[in-house]
Order: structure tokens, then C-alpha cells, then sequence
């Protein structure tokens, strides 16, 4: 065991001494830092958060669930049962995103009545969300590799 | 006559079980409360490759990340990246950082340059440095101040889906999987045990079985099951708490120091962040945790510390678990380290039984192989162990494209999305139940997406047997809204898919809510108020339900 | 400008509207403040003033003790009746026992169990009324709500009656308010299909009869009765009390205004809109606006201290003014169906139901005196059987009358 701790220890030590600065000076920038760790891991849609998204996330997980908003809006019906899904499920997470894209296109008919967020006893601010959801769709998309792009939608009917 | 019996569902015994039955051992699996439902369903649900035993065992290392290569090779679906980020914040806080932290920082990127040689077996991808300016472009919510990060990344799974895979896929090798049995005793003559007395927890009677071998993978509670053997198991049980939040704060782990020193993690796990865990000596029946409020204290204050925007945000629950650790720490002897030990208790005066203490869940299927090696030798059959390239159910083929999905069935996206993910390749089958009851392509749940036909593909086909138990395979009840949705439709179908009475269906519902205010309550004091105001709403105040 | 009433009264739900109807009717000028929906909008359908086997006012009169509202009023028989009456002028679409008995309804809930309740809207079954030789049938119309419709049937020992009103496969993902829609806007063809599915089922029990509550037209179009099973969220009966209350407060003359009602630097009232302030004089303040889901009390994340919103005024649960969750049981129940004194967190009141401050001194806004009614105030469940809409209603109904005398 003395023997496998001391390998350990060895390469270690060989890394410090050795391999790390070598890496340091020939590795080029792009392959370091943030454009590495942005290259890496946007790619599965694990985009990063700004700051003002994140001074607004809070506000976002006020939904319990009532309905209220979904008995109001003047689009349900058809595929669409209503605004509540987005502050109970997509803008929860962004790697599933791209799934939802169909979903995200019937935001386009929202006229920002506002009924489902005056319907809300919680004052969730659904429609900042609505436009947190676009926004994150359109950055993975954005980070997705090329044969992972959105395909042409069929017309979508109401 | 069996050749083996393995007493225990978490992931070490639905993993030996698997590997038996592979390998050709007739094998019974046997769990008294569900799969999962000790420490394996209890932790923070990732799949990670031994960073810290480069210190001691480079071996070990990449053996751990060659597993997590095996386990995503053998289901994919199960398994989400998840980027760690490590700020190093200065020794003092206030300080700016200096030699101390620099040296650190570049210790640490060293140990993680090391760990790179290994990423690629796992599919991992090569670490990073981050200045204090770029982390906070990545990840504004951190503080100032920090001498940098680095950066590397882990694998997040759903623990519960995992374990019920592994039974299922012991069962199409030819186990008998009997969930909600408990041991009552042992059968054994002078110097051997020689098999099992089983009870049916939720009916199911007594019966006896006659094995070769009894391994006891019972986590917190293989002293109790070696005690009905004549043998001592020792471990040195250490609660962890997690709390879960609404919604992924960040995409990204961020690792905190709390104020005793001990590594916290924020990080995200399937539609949440989970934060996690304390590490406390526990005394205590494993059957009976409960949560302080100063351990729920414990973790926000740890994470606010580098991540304040932790304290704005919702807190759905709390939960326990029991590690089961190694009682003592001795000489590194076998190859996979002190975290785990596995006994042959002939030594002890009971031929035949054996006992499984400690590990971690990423190294269960090495571990479990290690466990099954002894078994075949010691019986003196079985063939090569298959566990690595065998996929497990909803393994073997790509998950169906979720938008895809939805329109051929008529089922919301999200839906669709949960299903891939939670069933793989599977996802088919499961709807394929809908094509006879068309109702059942309805949610239950719309937090987490499950459809009505998940819960009945899970009663069905995955030794499911209460609304507790759904909520482990198809995350029912673990959303946003806790169970106020989605408690009834699950017993409505509960009810019809076991051909309940009415009573009984709203006793079920009951010890649904009842799980989920246990989760609540160490939590309640802010905002999760009106979420526990609609709940009652639902089922007291509209007397669906009596009050007791 | 600020805005000038009489009386102020903050939330727009059965406690809100009681107290704004009641101050109109006794001449008051009337400013109703509400930010949103709250607990009215997601209710049953059921109105509790206490459960109990015997009358409405003995009931009341049991549980008048311990701290729950009812304790504080001196004629509480004569608080019920003035709120059953104006109850019965603006909101007649509830309904009481009607045989002048004042005992309670028998309702149907969501799961087949039966909840008391001293009245209900009247598109909701009340089963003491059917005849003993009534057959129920329980509709299932699609998706989840079908599934639920064998368990109420089962409870209910009805039968299940499977309607073909849904065809699409894609309807099984329709929720109940949804339902509630299309049914208005096929009522016959809905009627129809009950008809047609009813076989010898004499009494017939649907989800929902639609938002506008046309149970009689739906019932003369089927051929035999048509009612309501009670809601849970998302509820249809819910949505039509709201509904009704705005009508019935705009029938009435009350002045609306949408905002959140919080405390002026001048210890007055105002009301927030964004980035807005319009501050607020009025004789005297009804704080009407609901427990947590009303967003009338809140409990501080970080100390656990509760307070009310509006006016920052301390508000308890039980002995304590901080929440947590104890090891005994003090506060929280260990079981979801248990007692749960923290859950009945609110105002303290005095006689008239003056909120009180921190020194227990009647509370003041400015120079105006507030009252404090329905959720707001602390002391009742309605989740445990210690009247719910129907406290809000008499305690409403009372402030209502005491705030108009200040003006």
C-alpha cells in the first residue's frame, strides 16, 4: 500500500513541478478559462444564469400549483392547457428546453393580456417569465452543435 | 433450494442481486420498506469518480471513473453532467485573498490536471481555472473576493430509478424480487444459515426460503439483520440532511465552505438544486429521522457564505438519511479502499452469510461485483459478471425525441421530456398503456410531468406497491406544488389499478401527505406557507379528507 | 390626490366583500383595496360557519372559545343571522339548509367523502335534499378527472356513468375549469350526453356544470337532477364566488382599486402599484386580506417572525409570534391531517373586532381604527373543521358594521 501511496505522490509532485507549468505556457487561451468551460458545457444546455435573471429567479418560485391562471388565459385549448406550466416546469430548468420549443411557439399568440398575472394570488410575474424561457431557449439553441438544430415546425394549429 | 438470498433494495442489494441473477445464481431480492428507501434514496444522487483518492491510490481513481463510464454506458438516460465550481475564498473573510489561497489555487488545479488524465474514461470533460472576474461572468451569484476557481464536472442520477432498474433487470434474469418483505428471522442449523424466514409487510404472509447463501445488504440496518444471524456487523451510522429547492438556482455545483470547515454543495439535480448535506454521528432508530431546524440553518448559512442568492430562494423540503460507514478505518487492503467492507461471517460461525457495509453509490457495481466474485467462489458456480455492458432497462435503446413523442401520443411535451428521461428507451412501453385506457395518457402531475400511464407501468412493472412508492420511481409529489395536484389522481388510479376499496385509497392518499408534511415541516417558516395553506385547502378544508 | 373612503377595506375575498357590503349598507362611503385573487378564489364552493351534527348556531357556539374568532362577538347568533342576510341579498347563489332548520348541508367533496357546511352554492349537491330512493351516477367525462370520478363513486356508493361529451384523445389532458368552459359552450350537447349515459341513475353528479352554474338548465335539458361534486383547486365554484362577489360589490357601489395596501411613512395607508404610491385617508381600515395565500400574513423566512403585511401589525400563532418546527408538536402536527396551530396564524383582535398592536392596544392607522376580519385573524383552521368562508363572511359582516359607525 506504501507502494501506491508513494505513485500518487509521485505523480502528484510530478505535476506540480513539471506538467503544470509546461501546460501554462503552450496551452492556448481559447482552451482555458471561460471560453473553455463555456465551450464545454453550453453545448448540453447548461447555460449560465446573468445576474439580473438571478435577482429575478426568486420571484419566479411563487407558484403553488392553484390553476387559476390557466381557468383565465384566453389561449387555452388545442395543445395548450395554460400560462401555470411555465412557472411550475420550464423555466425550472434549461437542458430540456429545446423539447419544448413547440410549447415555447404558442407565446407568440400571447397578446400579454395579463389575466394570468392578475389572476395570480401569489403576484408570480408570469410574464417575466414567459420572456426568461424565451430568452434561455434561444441561448441553448444558440450552444447546441450544429446537427442538433431546431428542425422547420409544421404549422401550428390553435 | 436458491443459491442466493440478498436481503436489502438499496443499491448495493439490488446490485448484487442483478449481478447474481446475470450470472446465472438463482437469486431472491428481498426489501422490507421499498428500493431505495435508506441511504440510497437519502443522498445527493451523483455518480462521481473518486477525486480524492489520487491522494492515496491512483488505481482506485480510475477504476471509480471507469465504472461511471460503465454505469452511463449501461443507462444513459439516468444520468445528467453536472459542472462543479469550486471558488477558493480567502482563509479570513474580509481578506483579500493572498500567497496562502494562491498557493491553493494552484495546488488544487494541479490535483485537477491530474484528474483530467481520467475524465475522458467517464466522459468528462477536462477541468478549467477560472479568475475571480471570469467564475462571476459564469456564475454572478457568487461572491467577490475569491482568488478564483476551478472547475470540473460529475455525473447527477436519480438514485431511485436506478435501484428499481437494477431489480427489474435482476428479474429478467430470473430473480424473484419480493419488495415490502421483511426478514423475520433466519434458518439456521449449528454453523450455517441456511436461509430465511420471510413476512409480507403489506400482506403477503409468511413463508420460508431456502438459500445457499444470505448476503446482507442492509445498509443502516445490517446490524440488525446480522444480530438475527448470531454475528456483529459494525457501522458507524452519520446522518445527512439535504434540503431541496424549487427550481435550478444555477446550472451549475457550486461548493461552499461552511463555518465548521466541511464541504456543502449547491447543486443542480434534475429540475431542482438539492443542497447538501450535514454529517452527524447518529444514535437514533433509522427508521424514525428527523430534521431540526438547525441543521436546515446549517446548509443555507453554509451556502450564503459564497452563494447568498440561496437565501431568496424556495425551499420545498428537507430530507434524511442514514450513512451507513465502516466502523473502523483500518490498513488499505483491497482494491477498491477503505470505504467499504465485504465479510464472509464463516469465520464468524455462520457459513453461508455474508454482509456488505459502506460504500458509496458510485462504486456500487464495482462493489457489487466484488460481492458476487466471492459468492460464485465460495459456491462454486456462476458465469463472468456482465453488469458493465448489459444495459439496464430503458438502457438499450435512445430515448424517443420528446416533442416527437408528444404529438404521436397526444401527451403534453413536458411530459414527454420526464418520460425520456425517467424510462429511456422504455418510454414507448409505457405508453403503450394508454392505447388500451385512453385515460390514462392524462397527467397527474404537471411539476414533474407524470402521466397517468407512468404510475400504472410502475404498479404494473416495477414491484411498486403504494403511492410512497410512486413517488420514488416516477417523482410524484416531488414538485413544485408537493403532492396538492397530483395526490388524488395517483389514488384515484392507485385505487382502480389495485382494485381498492374507497377506504383504502384514501388511506393511501393519506400516508402520501403525510410523507410529504414530514418534508415540510422542517421547512414551513416562510414561503413555503401557502403552498402548505393550498394543500390543506385541497384535502381538509373541502373534507375530502378528515382531519385527525 | 389621495384616495378618500369612509371606510378602507383591504381584500377583495368573502371576508373583504362582507365588510364592504355591510359598511355600504349602513351609508358608508366604501374604498375595497385588493392586490389579487386569494383563498375565496380557489374555495369549494362550500360556505363553513362550523361543522357539527347539530345547528349552525350551536356549532358556533361550541367552537367559540380558545381563541377562534367567534369568541370575540357578543351575539354571535345575531353576527350569523346579519350575515346570512346579506349574505342572501348579494349573493344569492348561495343557499342554505332552506327548511329554516340552520343545519348543515351535506356536500359531496372531490373524493367521495361528505363535508358539512352551512351553505353551498346552489349548482352543489346538497345530499340531505335527495330523496332516500335517489340513484346516484357519477359523470367521468376524461383524462385524470375520469379516474377520480370511480373513487367519488365509490365513496358515494353511485355509479359511474362514462359520458362520450369528450371524443379527441387529446382531451384527457383537460383540466376541470377547462371542462367548466366547454360545457357552457355546449351545454346541450353536454346535457345530452348525459342523457344519454344515465340509464336508471335519477341523480346525476358532474364535475363541474359549467362557470356560469347552469345547473337548472342543465338538469330540465338531461332529464333529472344535475349538480356539482364540491371543487378543489383549481376550482370551479371558486371562481364563480369571486366572480360574484366582484359583481355583487360593484352592484352595490363600492369603489374598487387594484394594488397592495401597505403602510405610509405616516402610519396611514397606501397603495402600491409597481412603482406607484397613492396614499389613502380614510375614517377607519377593514383589514380583510387572508391568511398566506392571501398574502395578508406573512412569516419571515430568516427570524420566523410572523406579521400581518398591510399595516406591519404582529400577528400570532397560538402563544408565539415565531414559527418553527418544534419537536413536540406545538405548532405543526407531525401527520398532514393533524392540528396545526401554526397554519391558524394571524391578527390578535379585541371587542368589535379591533385589531390589536403590539402593545395589545387597539390598533390605529393614522386616525383611523382598524378592524380586523377573516383569515387575517388568527384562531380558526378553516382546514379542521372551524368554519373557513363562514367565519370570513360573520366576522366580515361585523367589521363591516362596526368600521361604517367611525365614519
Amino acid at each position: 500500500m506504501l507502494l501506491r501511496l508513494l505513485n500518487a505522490w509521485f505523480w502528484l509532485a510530478l505535476r506540480a513541478l513539471v506538467l503544470h507549468p509546461l501546460r501554462l505556457l503552450f496551452l492556448p487561451a481559447e482552451r482555458k478559462g471561460r471560453p473553455a468551460f463555456l465551450a464545454e458545457y453550453t453545448v448540453e444546455g447548461l447555460v449560465p444564469y446573468s445576474a439580473q435573471e438571478r435577482a429575478g429567479l426568486h420571484r419566479f418560485g411563487g407558484c403553488i400549483n392553484c390553476g387559476l391562471c390557466d381557468a383565465v388565459c384566453p389561449l387555452v385549448g388545442g395543445d395548450f392547457r395554460g400560462p401555470s406550466i411555465f412557472a411550475l416546469a420550464y423555466s425550472r430548468a434549461t437542458p430540456e428546453l429545446p423539447a419544448l420549443r413547440e410549447t415555447l411557439a404558442t407565446l407568440d399568440r400571447c397578446g400579454a393580456c395579463t389575466r394570468c398575472r392578475d389572476a395570480c394570488p401569489r403576484s408570480v410575474p408570469l410574464l417575466d417569465i414567459f420572456a426568461f424561457t424565451r430568452r434561455k431557449l434561444a441561448e441553448v439553441d444558440a450552444a447546441l452543435p450544429p446537427r442538433r438544430a431546431p428542425v422547420a415546425l409544421p404549422e401550428h394549429a390553435p | 433450494m436458491l443459491d442466493l438470498v440478498v436481503i436489502g433494495g438499496g443499491v448495493n442489494g439490488t446490485g448484487i442481486a442483478r449481478d447474481a441473477a446475470m450470472r446465472g445464481l438463482s437469486t431472491m431480492l428481498v426489501e422490507r420498506k421499498d428500493f431505495a428507501a435508506g441511504s440510497s434514496g437519502a443522498n445527493s444522487g451523483m455518480i462521481h469518480g473518486g477525486l480524492r483518492y489520487l491522494l492515496y491510490d491512483r488505481k482506485v481513481t480510475e477504476l471509480s471513473c471507469l465504472d461511471s463510464g460503465y454505469i452511463q454506458r449501461i443507462a444513459p438516460h439516468l444520468l445528467f453532467r453536472i459542472p462543479f465550481i469550486l471558488p477558493v475564498v480567502p482563509r479570513r473573510e474580509g481578506q483579500a485573498p493572498g500567497l496562502f489561497e494562491q498557493s491553493f489555487l494552484y495546488g488544487a488545479e494541479c490535483y485537477f490536471e491530474e484528474y483530467d488524465r481520467y475524465q475522458p474514461l467517464k466522459n468528462g470533460k477536462q477541468h478549467t481555472r477560472l479568475t475571480d472576474e471570469e467564475m462571476r461572468a459564469i456564475e454572478p451569484g457568487i461572491v467577490e473576493g475569491t482568488a478564483g476557481a476551478l472547475t470540473m464536472d460529475e455525473y447527477g442520477i436519480d438514485p431511485f430509478r436506478l435501484c428499481a432498474l437494477n431489480a427489474r433487470s435482476a428479474e429478467r434474469h430470473g430473480a424473484v424480487i419480493k419488495n415490502h418483505f421483511e426478514v423475520a428471522r433466519m434458518l439456521r442449523s449449528v454453523d450455517r444459515i441456511e436461509g430465511v424466514e420471510l413476512r409480507g409487510v403489506r400482506g403477503g404472509g409468511r413463508e420460508e426460503v431456502r438459500a445457499r447463501a444470505v448476503f446482507n445488504a442492509g445498509g443502516p440496518w445490517a446490524p440488525k439483520i446480522a444480530a438475527l444471524a448470531g454475528v456483529e456487523v459494525k457501522i458507524r451510522p452519520g446522518k445527512g440532511v439535504h434540503v431541496t429547492l424549487d427550481r435550478r438556482l444555477s446550472n451549475y455545483a457550486i461548493v461552499c465552505k461552511a463555518i465548521d470547515g466541511r464541504d456543502v454543495f449547491v447543486m443542480p439535480h434534475e429540475d431542482s438544486s438539492i443542497i447538501g448535506t450535514t454529517d452527524d454521528d447518529y444514535y437514533g432508530d433509522p427508521d424514525d429521522l428527523s430534521i431540526h431546524d438547525d441543521e436546515v440553518k446549517y446548509l443555507l448559512d453554509a451556502v450564503a457564505r459564497t452563494f447568498p442568492a440561496v437565501r431568496q430562494a424556495r425551499i420545498l423540503r428537507a430530507w434524511a438519511g442514514i450513512r451507513p460507514t465502516v466502523f473502523d478505518y483500518g490498513p488499505l487492503e483491497d482494491r477498491l479502499s477503505r470505504d467499504h467492507r465485504i465479510y464472509d461471517h464463516e469465520v464468524d460461525g455462520a457459513a453461508g452469510f455474508f454482509s456488505i457495509v459502506g460504500g458509496k453509490l458510485a462504486s456500487f457495481r464495482a462493489m457489487s461485483e466484488e460481492a458476487v466474485d466471492l459468492v460464485c467462489r465460495k459456491l462454486g458456480k456462476g458465469r463472468p459478471c456482465a453488469t458493465h455492458v448489459v444495459p439496464l432497462p430503458g438502457g438499450e435503446a435512445e430515448a424517443p425525441e420528446a416533442s416527437m413523442l408528444a404529438r404521436a401520443n397526444d401527451i403534453p411535451v413536458f411530459a414527454a421530456a420526464r418520460l425520456a428521461y425517467r424510462h429511456g428507451g422504455e418510454a414507448g412501453k409505457v405508453l403503450a398503456l394508454a392505447e388500451e385506457r385512453p385515460e390514462l395518457r392524462a397527467q397527474a402531475c404537471a411539476c414533474e410531468g407524470v402521466l397517468l400511464a407512468e404510475l400504472a407501468f410502475s404498479l404494473r412493472n416495477e414491484f411498486a406497491d403504494s403511492l410512497t412508492d410512486l413517488r420514488r420511481r416516477c417523482r410524484l409529489g416531488m414538485g413544485v406544488c408537493q403532492g396538492t395536484r397530483c395526490a388524488t389522481p395517483a389514488a384515484a388510479l392507485w385505487s382502480r389499478e389495485r382494485a381498492a376499496t374507497h377506504e383504502a385509497a384514501l388511506g393511501e392518499l393519506e400516508s402520501l401527505l403525510d410523507e410529504r408534511w414530514k418534508g415540510h415541516r422542517p421547512v414551513l417558516a416562510g414561503e413555503a406557507l401557502a403552498q402548505a395553506e393550498l394543500l390543506q385547502n385541497a384535502f381538509f378544508t373541502t373534507g375530502a379528507l378528515p382531519c385527525r | 390626490m389621495p384616495l378618500s373612503a369612509g371606510v378602507a377595506v383591504v381584500g377583495g375575498g368573502m371576508a373583504g366583500a362582507c365588510a364592504a357590503l355591510a359598511a355600504r349598507e349602513a351609508g358608508a362611503d366604501v374604498l375595497l383595496i385588493a392586490r389579487a385573487p386569494g383563498a375565496t378564489a380557489v374555495s369549494s364552493g362550500a360556505v363553513d360557519m362550523a361543522s357539527g351534527p347539530a345547528s349552525i348556531y350551536e356549532n358556533a357556539l361550541d367552537i367559540a372559545r380558545n381563541g377562534h374568532p367567534y369568541a370575540l362577538i357578543c351575539d354571535l347568533r345575531g353576527a350569523i343571522d346579519d350575515a346570512l342576510s346579506l349574505l342572501r341579498r348579494h349573493l344569492p347563489l348561495l343557499r342554505g339548509a332552506g327548511d329554516g332548520s340552520a343545519t348543515n348541508l351535506l356536500l359531496p367533496t372531490p373524493l367521495g367523502r361528505i363535508k358539512q357546511a352551512a351553505l353551498a352554492q346552489e349548482s352543489i349537491a346538497d345530499l340531505r335534499a335527495f330523496p332516500a330512493n335517489a340513484r346516484l351516477g357519477v359523470a367521468a367525462l376524461s383524462g385524470a378527472q375520469a379516474v377520480e370520478a370511480r373513487l367519488v363513486a365509490a365513496g358515494l356508493r353511485a355509479a359511474v356513468l362514462e359520458l362520450d361529451f369528450y371524443r379527441q384523445r387529446a382531451d384527457a389532458q383537460k383540466q376541470i375549469p377547462e371542462m367548466a368552459a366547454d360545457i357552457d359552450r355546449r351545454r346541450g350537447e353536454f346535457a345530452e350526453s348525459i342523457r344519454r349515459a344515465a340509464g336508471d341513475v335519477t341523480h346525476v353528479l358532474v364535475p363541474t356544470v359549467g362557470l356560469e352554474g347552469a345547473h337548472a338548465e342543465l338538469s330540465a335539458a338531461a332529464g333529472r337532477p344535475v349538480f356539482e361534486l364540491l371543487g378543489a383547486p383549481p376550482s370551479v365554484p371558486g371562481l364563480r364566488l369571486q366572480r360574484a362577489i366582484d359583481a355583487a360589490l360593484e352592484k352595490a357601489g363600492v369603489r374598487r382599486t387594484q394594488g397592495v395596501a401597505e403602510k405610509a411613512l405616516s402610519g396611514t395607508l397606501q397603495v402600491v402599484r409597481g412603482v406607484e404610491c397613492e396614499p389613502v385617508e380614510a375614517k377607519a381600515v377593514v383589514l380583510a386580506s387572508g391568511r398566506f395565500l392571501g398574502g395578508g400574513i406573512r412569516c419571515d423566512p430568516s427570524t420566523g417572525e410572523l406579521s400581518e403585511t398591510a399595516l406591519g401589525l404582529p400577528a400570532w400563532a397560538g402563544a408565539r409570534r415565531k414559527l418553527a418546527a418544534l419537536m413536540n408538536e406545538e405548532l405543526f402536527a407531525m401527520r398532514a391531517a393533524g392540528r396545526h396551530p401554526g397554519m391558524a396564524a394571524g391578527l390578535r383582535a379585541g371587542a368589535h373586532l379591533r385589531a390589536l398592536d403590539a402593545e395589545g392596544r387597539p390598533a390605529m392607522a393614522g386616525g383611523a381604527p382598524v378592524f380586523a376580519a377573516g383569515a387575517a385573524l388568527g384562531g380558526y383552521d378553516p382546514a379542521r373543521g372551524e368554519g373557513g368562508l363562514g367565519v370570513a363572511a360573520v366576522t366580515g359582516a361585523l367589521a363591516g358594521r362596526e368600521a361604517a359607525r367611525c365614519c
